[in-house]
């Protein structure tokens, strides 16, 4: 089973992919636990290519494929923007939590839920195309 | 896409703020923040209800620990209602372990009294 998405890279596209995205881990058969993880996957990856990848810049596209075999959903998300620095995926960790609230980050863990959301990972950099390839296991 | 993301309430010096919006996600946070900043104003015991709330992600997640350092140290900050998703996100990203939380409104409303 596959499906492709194509979308415009901001924010508001990003929510709409991600409502679409349900019904085909409902098709892909795919338990609440095993569905919800993926998405948090797709959205932190997707709304950091917009916001990091793109800048921000309006014009930016990014293209989501899902498919599945007998035992996993592979997502392969693909952009145009500045890649991910190399690193900085493999490296990714939550934040430490002092007891001192007001020193907590409010930002920084968008990498790490996507590598503590999936199975597996790859990222493929190129020059004008990136490929960022989640594997879950269901 | 200019529905509230929240409704607030007064229960006495308790601010509650439910957020309307079944995403509290990048698209929603900016929103989120503006409205909870004028929702709150003074007061030092915040109660976010998330009972209606699907989905979280990191960016709103920002946004969440954004209210609940700007009561800190000295004022309270419950979170209710946290579905399935949220809550493995907030223990994924540790932040149960500093976050108040309770299954529903009237308990977070009774802890953010005490």
């Amino acid at each position: 089973m596959r499906r492709r998405f194509a979308i415009r890279a901001d924010v508001a596209a990003v929510t709409e992919l991600a409502t679409e995205l349900r019904a085909a881990w409902a098709d892909f058969g795919l338990d609440e636990e095993a569905a919800n993880d993926l998405e948090v996957a797709v959205v932190e990856a997707a709304v950091n290519i917009v916001v990091h990848g793109y800048g921000g810049a309006e014009g930016g596209t990014l293209e989501v494929g899902l498919s599945r075999d007998a035992g996993a959903v592979q997502v392969e998300l693909v952009d145009a923007g500045a890649p991910i620095p190399p690193g900085a995926i493999e490296n990714a960790e939550f934040p430490d939590l002092s007891d001192d609230i007001s020193a907590i980050p409010t930002s920084g863990r968008g990498l790490a839920l996507i590598k503590a959301s999936v199975d597996a990972w790859r990222y493929l950099p190129s020059a004008g195309c990136n490929r960022l390839i989640l594997i879950k296991r269901a | 896409m200019n529905a509230p993301v929240l409704a607030a309430e007064r229960h006495d010096e308790v601010a509650v703020l439910s957020v309307l919006a079944p995403r509290l996600d990048a698209s929603a946070a900016p929103r989120f923040r503006a409205e909870a900043s004028e929702a709150t104003g003074d007061a030092r015991r915040i109660v976010l209800d998330l009972a209606k709330v699907e989905f979280v992600d990191s960016t709103g997640l920002g946004a969440l620990i954004g209210l609940m350092k700007s009561v800190a140290p000295t004022g309270v900050f419950v979170l209710a209602g946290a579905g399935r998703q949220v809550t493995k996100l907030l223990s994924a990203t540790k932040l149960d372990r500093v976050l108040n939380m309770e299954p529903d409104l009237s308990q977070a409303l009774s802890r953010a009294r005490r």
